[in-house]
Parts: structure tokens; C-alpha cells; sequence
């Protein structure tokens, strides 16, 4: 199955869904159309694409693959990092803390994990995160994660 | 005039001419360096303008704007890598030119043409924003319906990746506008018993998630290393003459632009395209285009740097943005309670008046900066992806939370930084999920509102002139390029 066919499942799936869940909502009569009335026909033009897709469907090379010079591995870290990331944050690890600890990793992963490399990057990781710190929650006075 | 002279003295103000200063240059700076674009830009940098006074974050959104578009020059012609889509044609000429030892001369040609489009269409933008205002007033509810209708149907057919790709990405982009609660009865809809979901997702972390953390996703897999040439102590500034024999590319080019730029949904992607196929077919030697023509920098630079004047007028006047990077703007400007739309010139004229103005200095500011520290911005495009990407992610972080202090907001940053990489990918356009998103109340709320003022009837959507105008583009921007596929591949 190409690419295109994929997407096409999985938009369907989730059209699917989105119809499933704007059919079950229990909306007050307020107008004529009423708030059902175009996510009912978002979802149905979007299961109709899906399948045109699923069934047309010829697939897509992502650009970099037709060079023949692709690897996803730092992607993949980068999800996994970043997610780690917004959990601590999340779990109250506080704002300074993980971000110097993220940005150390994140420059240590571009730096191609050599070990000479990690002073330089905790270096910047923690001017950067209390320059941040202090220029937006000090200066301009915004609240941060 | 008045209101012009009020906006002037209001824009003239110390603080908000520094920010028309930093905004351009940062807009430069995201414009330069490849992989950091302007949409990027004004995405990133709104959370700067939240503390600021309304004018003063616009001034430096506007500056963004510009010298966004306008950086692209730089890494187009010394990298062949365009700094931003709209400067894709200037690579074809622009780096030959510098291959030959003439980088210095090919960005002065850039830049010059640059600015005469840029302060050219700033004065359109001018001229013709009040009259439109004027009638976009007396359009109603169904006519903005179908004007939104028409806005996403011509983006989606113009988008790469296919029509179907198109049109599911602009239904994709309408329905996350819908998670949340709905306009007029504040039903709760697709929030699958979750109560973050009612407030549905905010408008800046999908922004940020789709253009910048996507990007630095895409970013992480590319591994070129950069070899920028010298320009040395290269003269910058273009001879006269070359514009005594480029005038007709250059006026022809600005027009393409701005009125590409008007188009809802299409902006300096497409014009620097058109506007250089239209100057090779017109020029008496269009062999020479794309072994470093000047003429092909005049014809690229002059159609990017005009639409920005023309997506600017849909903006103020109907509240419906003219390419992505003005959807952004949009975002911004309702963040400071703006509603842009022809309301906007009874209300608050000294807002509309002062983009104009910003608009103009900016184009000022963007040939000054680049004329006087061109050395600057090439010396940027050295600093390394390695520190670059982890504080830009940084300021995502900053970016998404800031406005709702929710953590809700920085998984939905996260949910849409993997769904742009991965849409994009694989050739899903972004703009129509953008421009759905943005249009979708308009959409919505006109098409409601209108049938309770009609009182349930449909037809005044066909039968008001000017909705049936629309209507009638819509299906005709539908339908030509079908047609035209089909006669190509027959």
C-alpha cells in the first residue's frame, strides 16, 4: 500500500470518528442549521476524499528519500526528547530546570553526541534558558511553563 | 489624509520605530537563513508583541512581514537555497550571477528591486484599502459566506500536492477550527468528554506547531554544509542603467505581484513564479534566463516584495488573509483585539492608517538594513543548526503557553509540530489547513447568522449579486484548473 493509501485510512478513520461523535452531540435548536450541520458536512466531504484517496491514491516520495540520503533518527529523538520535555513540565519540574536539561540534550544530539561537545552544550543551555527566563518572565512579564 | 497624517505621527513615535527596526531585521533574519521563514517569523514573535501597545506589536509583525519576504534574497542567490518559498525563482538567476563573481551586483539588483516593488505597493495598498472598506461594508452575511467560500476554493486549487490533497487539507484545517465550542449556541462539540477541549485549540500553538516546530523537524534531516561565497568589498548598489533597461520587468513584476497578492490564499509562492515566466517569454533574449540574468532577479524580487502590499488588502478590508504569513498576522492582531475587516476603518482607523504607514517605513528600513549590513546577515547564515533549532524550539515553548498559561496548549504544540512535518512529508499543503482554520468561523458564522436574518432561506446565497459572484468564482476556481489538467494530460 503507498503512502497516499495510508492517508487515505487514516483520515477516513478519523472522519469517521469525527462524524460518529458530531451525530452522538446533543445540541439546543437555536437556529435552523444548528451546530451539527457543518461538522456533518466537513466529516462527510472528508470520509468522501478519504476514500477517493484510499482508491486513487498513487503515493508521495518524501524529498529527501528520492536523494537517497535520509536518516529519521534524529526526528525520532527530537519527538521523544520533547515529549519527555513537556512531561516535566507538565509534572511541575519547573521551567529553568528542564529546559537547561532539554537544551543540553537537544545541542548534544545536533553536536552528533560527541562528548567534547556537552560542556559547550550545557554552556548554552543555560545562558539561553535564564536569558529566556529573565527577558520573558522578568521583562515582559509573561508567565512560562 | 488626516487619518494619514494621525497614523504617521502615531508611527513616528520613537518606540514604535524601533520596533518597525527590530521586526525588520529579524524578519531579515528569518528570511536569510534557509529553513527559518517569515511565517515562521511572525508565528514566533507574536508572544513578543503580547506587552506591547496594539500599534507597537503591529509595527513589529508588519517589519517581520517585510523583511521576511525580503531576506530570502540573500541565501536564494549566495546558497541557492531560497531563504522562503517566494524567493524560489531569484535561485535561478541570482546564483549564477554569484558563481560568475557577481553576488555583490546580484543582491543589489535584489535589492533594489525589493524595494521599489515593496514602497510601490505600499502606496497601493494605501489607495485602494479605503474604497474597497467602502464596499465590503455593504456586503451581509451571505456574501461574506460565499467570499470565504471562494478564499479556501482557490487556495486548495492552486495548492501543490494534487486537488484532492488540497481540498482534504482545507476540510482538515475547517474542522480543527470546530473542536470547542460552537458560535451562536456555545454547543460543545468533538471534545470526546474532555473539558480542556471546550476552549477547543488556540490559534497560536496550531500556528507555531504547523510552521515552526514542523520545520525544525524537517530541518533535523537535512545534513548540507553550507560554503557561502565572498562578496568582499564588491560594490552593492546596481548601476542606473540596468534599470533604464529592466523598467518594463520591474513595473510588469510589481503588478503581477500585487494583484497576486490580493488573490485570497495565494502570496509571493506563486508570484515570483509567474511574474518570472512572464519576463522570460517578454525578454528579447530569454535564453539568458537562468544563467544569471539580472532581468530574472528584477522579475523575482520585485513580484515577492509586491505581494505583500496586495495580500495586505483582503486583510484590513475584509478580514480574510492574503497568504499564510497574513493568516498569522490575523492571529496576531485579534490577540491585541483587532478584528480586521471594513469595520476596522469606522472603528479603529488610527490601526489600519498606521499598517499603512509601517508598511511604507518598513520598505525603508528593510533597503537601509540590507544595503548597510548585508555583510551582517550573510555572516548569520554561519551560525549553526546545532544552537539555532533547540532556542527557536525554545521559543515555540515560550510562544504556545504564553497566551492561555495552559499546558494544554504546548501538547497541542507538539500534536501539530508532528502533524505539519508529517502532512508536509508527504505533500499534504499546509496553507489550505491554515487558511481553513482561519476562515472557518467566517464561514460559519455569515452562513448561520444570515439564514436566521432570511429566516431559513437558502436562496438569497444565489440570488444577491455579489454572493452569486463569489459563488460563481468559487466553482470556476474549481473547475478550470480541472480542465486545464485534463486537457494537458489529453
Amino acid at each position: 500500500m503507498n503512502s497516499d493509501r495510508w492517508f487515505g485510512a487514516v483520515f477516513l478513520v478519523f472522519s469517521l470518528v469525527l462524524f460518529w461523535s458530531n451525530e452522538t452531540l446533543d445540541t439546543p435548536a437555536f437556529d435552523l442549521l444548528g451546530s451539527k450541520f457543518l461538522p456533518r458536512v466537513a466529516s462527510l466531504a472528508m470520509i468522501f476524499l478519504s476514500i477517493l484517496l484510499l482508491v486513487l491514491g498513487k503515493g508521495s516520495v518524501p524529498k529527501a528519500k528520492e536523494k537517497g540520503r535520509i536518516t529519521y533518527r534524529p526526528a525520532i529523538f527530537f519527538v521523544i526528547l520533547t515529549a519527555a520535555y513537556f512531561l516535566a513540565l507538565e509534572f511541575g519540574l519547573g521551567y529553568r530546570g528542564s529546559t537547561t536539561i532539554y537544551l543540553t540534550l537537544f545541542v548534544f544530539m545536533l553536536s552528533d553526541y560527541r562528548l567534547r561537545a556537552l560542556p559547550i552544550s550545557l554552556a548554552t543551555a543555560v545562558v539561553s534558558t535564564h536569558a529566556f527566563y529573565y527577558f520573558f518572565e522578568k521583562f515582559l512579564q509573561l508567565l512560562l511553563p | 489624509m488626516e487619518y494619514f497624517l494621525t497614523a504617521a505621527l502615531i508611527v513616528s513615535h520613537p518606540m514604535n520605530l524601533l520596533s518597525i527596526f527590530v521586526g525588520t531585521f529579524f524578519g531579515l533574519v528569518f528570511g536569510a537563513i534557509p529553513g527559518l521563514t517569515a511565517t515562521m517569523g511572525v508565528a514566533l514573535l507574536i508572544p513578543f508583541t503580547f506587552k506591547m501597545d496594539p500599534i507597537t506589536g503591529i509595527c513589529l509583525l508588519i517589519g517581520i512581514f517585510i523583511g521576511g519576504i525580503s531576506g530570502g534574497l540573500i541565501s536564494a542567490t549566495l546558497l541557492r537555497m531560497p531563504g522562503t518559498p517566494s524567493s524560489v525563482a531569484t535561485c535561478f538567476d541570482g546564483y549564477p550571477m554569484a558563481q560568475k563573481g557577481q553576488a555583490g551586483q546580484a543582491l543589489g539588483i535584489g535589492i533594489v528591486s525589493s524595494f521599489l516593488a515593496g514602497l510601490s505597493t505600499a502606496v497601493g495598498l494605501a489607495l485602494l484599502s479605503p474604497p474597497i472598506a467602502r464596499l465590503a461594508l455593504h456586503l451581509g452575511y451571505f456574501e461574506y459566506f460565499s467570499l470565504g467560500l471562494f478564499a479556501l476554493t482557490i487556495v486548495v486549487t492552486l495548492s501543490k500536492g494534487g486537488m484532492v490533497k488540497g481540498i482534504l487539507c482545507a476540510f482538515l484545517g475547517l474542522v480543527i477550527s470546530m473542536f470547542g465550542t460552537a458560535p451562536i449556541d456555545n454547543a460543545a462539540r468533538f471534545t470526546f468528554g474532555w473539558d480542556e477541549m471546550k476552549a477547543g485549540f488556540s490559534l497560536l500553538p496550531v500556528l507555531i506547531g504547523l510552521f515552526a516546530v514542523s520545520q525544525i523537524i524537517t530541518e533535523l534531516l537535512k545534513s548540507e554544509k553550507i560554503m557561502i561565497p565572498q562578496i568582499g568589498r564588491q560594490r552593492i548598489l546596481p548601476p542606473l542603467s540596468l534599470f533604464r533597461d529592466e523598467w518594463r520587468n520591474l513595473i510588469r513584476s510589481t503588478f503581477i505581484g500585487f494583484f497576486i497578492g490580493i488573490l485570497p490564499g495565494i502570496g509571493g509562492a506563486t508570484g515570483n513564479i509567474v511574474a518570472y515566466a512572464q519576463a522570460k517569454s517578454a525578454s528579447k533574449t530569454p535564453e539568458k534566463f537562468g544563467t544569471g540574468h539580472p532581468g530574472g532577479i528584477v522579475a523575482s524580487e520585485s513580484a515577492n516584495n509586491a505581494t505583500t502590499g496586495g495580500a495586505l488588502i483582503p486583510l484590513v478590508t475584509l478580514g480574510i488573509p492574503g497568504d499564510a504569513v497574513t493568516a498569522i498576522l490575523i492571529g496576531g492582531l485579534m490577540i491585541h483585539g483587532i478584528q480586521p475587516g471594513p469595520m476596522l476603518f469606522k472603528s479603529n482607523p488610527d490601526v489600519v492608517y498606521s499598517i499603512f504607514v509601517a508598511t511604507f517605513i518598513s520598505n525603508i528600513m528593510m533597503v537601509l538594513l540590507m544595503l548597510g549590513a548585508i555583510r551582517v546577515f550573510i555572516f548569520l547564515l554561519k551560525i549553526p543548526k546545532t544552537y539555532l533549532l533547540p532556542l527557536i524550539m525554545a521559543l515555540c515553548v515560550i510562544g504556545a503557553f504564553a497566551m492561555n498559561n495552559r499546558m494544554f496548549d504546548i501538547w497541542t504544540l507538539f500534536l501539530f509540530g508532528i502533524i505539519g512535518f508529517v502532512l508536509e512529508r508527504f505533500q499534504f499543503p499546509l496553507t489550505p489547513v491554515l487558511l481553513g482554520i482561519v476562515l472557518e468561523p467566517i464561514i460559519e458564522i455569515n452562513l448561520r447568522e444570515g439564514l436566521m436574518a432570511s429566516q431559513g432561506d437558502f436562496f438569497p446565497i444565489f440570488t444577491q449579486p455579489i454572493s452569486l459572484l463569489f459563488i460563481l468564482l468559487a466553482v470556476l476556481s474549481v473547475l478550470v484548473p480541472l480542465v486545464w489538467r485534463r486537457e494537458k494530460s489529453g
